[in-house]
């Protein structure tokens, strides 16, 4: 069972199977320590977008823990108020599940994110 | 030297490391493929092809040899000569 | 000793982002061992419903990930600190390699970071290391790279350039 408790609690809309939009408050509390003067949507927070969009959208509605996050690339940066779409697609794999997506702000690329499932209450 | 036994660098091993780090298929990773200009990746992770390289294949290689790995080839070379070293 | 203080001397994360309250040992340019102390009273508790079970109730594994990368980030500017993101070099983000999570971390928990620099370059660091509660290992870290780059690189782009 995925926690409930998240860093980014705005809605995630789902737009189509694989593709899921979300608008990055601008008062939401990160920003007031990331950074005071500068606030700027940390790279975690992107990967936070992707876990719930993928969360939002399991293949048959499984049940699925977050196991690791294989990889992400870094590529532009995101600021309060942007809308980030995120387009995903999942492959399972010996037992568990992949997720592959890319994150894009109104300015392009924002990351490129790898992250594994497992079936929940399993770990 | 005796009981010093260096790896046999296998390229097509040296392939799949590669592709595994830049994230991409492994034909892909051509011999002559260039890993900014092809493959379309950034120098961060240019560099981070060749920190792990070093790490499997135990070998350090300083600065200015870093920048001298742009492909598979320049990578394979490169880790020949610093293996037979 | 190293201090609170001395964590936001070099670090430019505030409340509610500052997510490493200390640090137990550093060997400038080699490892560092920073704690966390996970709490409910955390804003990312506020506002959820009552019902909810104790896993539900987890940290959010992406700031496990944040706070182990600051304790990275205070290792990595110890020796050079430059808090102001505003002006000179900013420490990036440049990427994260095979995280693993092993168990969930509850409020109570205190996080033990153990993060060593595996390649250090110029104007890019490579950590790698780990997390433990107690003796437990929580997370694993292959590979996370962070880049020093002028503060210009974070101004917003025009709209639409």
């Amino acid at each position: 069972m995925a926690t409930t408790c998240s860093p980014v609690r705005e809605g995630i809309r789902v737009e189509a199977p694989g593709t899921t939009t979300i608008t990055i408050a601008e008062d939401n509390p990160i920003f007031a320590g990331h950074y005071p003067g500068f606030p700027i949507f940390p790279g975690v927070g992107l990967v936070e977008c992707v876990h719930r969009s993928a969360l939002a959208g399991t293949p048959d509605h499984r049940d699925l823990e977050l196991a690791a996050i294989e990889s992400t690339r870094f590529i532009g940066p995101t600021f309060p108020g942007d809308e980030l779409t995120v387009e995903l697609d999942w492959k399972a794999r010996d037992g568990e599940w992949t997720c592959v997506a890319v994150i894009s702000s109104p300015r392009g690329e924002a990351a490129k994110v790898r992250l594994r499932y497992r079936e929940g209450g399993t770990s | 030297m005796t009981g010093i036994v260096n790896p046999v660098l296998d390229k097509e091993d040296l392939r799949r490391t590669v592709a595994e780090v830049l994230d991409v298929e492994v034909g892909d990773v051509t011999d002559e493929a260039s890993f900014v200009d092809d493959l379309e990746v950034d120098s961060l992770m240019a560099l981070e092809v060749v920190v792990v390289l070093e790490k499997k294949y135990g070998v350090r290689m300083r600065e200015a040899e870093l920048k001298q790995v742009t492909c598979l080839d320049s990578a394979y070379r490169l880790m020949l000569e610093k293996l037979a070293a | 000793m190293i201090t609170v203080a001395d964590i936001r001397r070099v670090l430019p994360h505030r409340y509610p982002m500052l997510l490493v309250d200390a640090v137990t040992e550093l060997v400038p340019g080699e490892r560092i061992t920073a704690r966390k102390a996970v709490s409910v009273n955390e804003p990312w508790y506020a506002g959820l419903p009552d019902d909810l079970r104790a896993e539900q109730l987890a940290y959010p594994e992406v700031l496990l990930v944040e706070s182990w990368c600051q304790a990275a980030g205070v290792l990595a500017t110890w020796t050079d600190p430059n808090p102001d993101v505003l002006a000179g070099k900013v420490m990036l983000f440049g990427g994260i390699s095979d995280v693993e999570f092993l168990r969930p971390v509850l409020p109570g928990d205190v996080l033990e970071h153990r993060v060593t620099v595996q390649r250090a370059l110029p104007d890019t660091v490579m950590f790698e290391g780990d997390c433990v509660v107690g003796d437990e290992v929580v997370m694993t870290v292959s590979r996370v790279v962070m880049a020093f780059r002028p503060a210009e690189v974070l101004r917003p782009a025009p709209q639409g350039s």
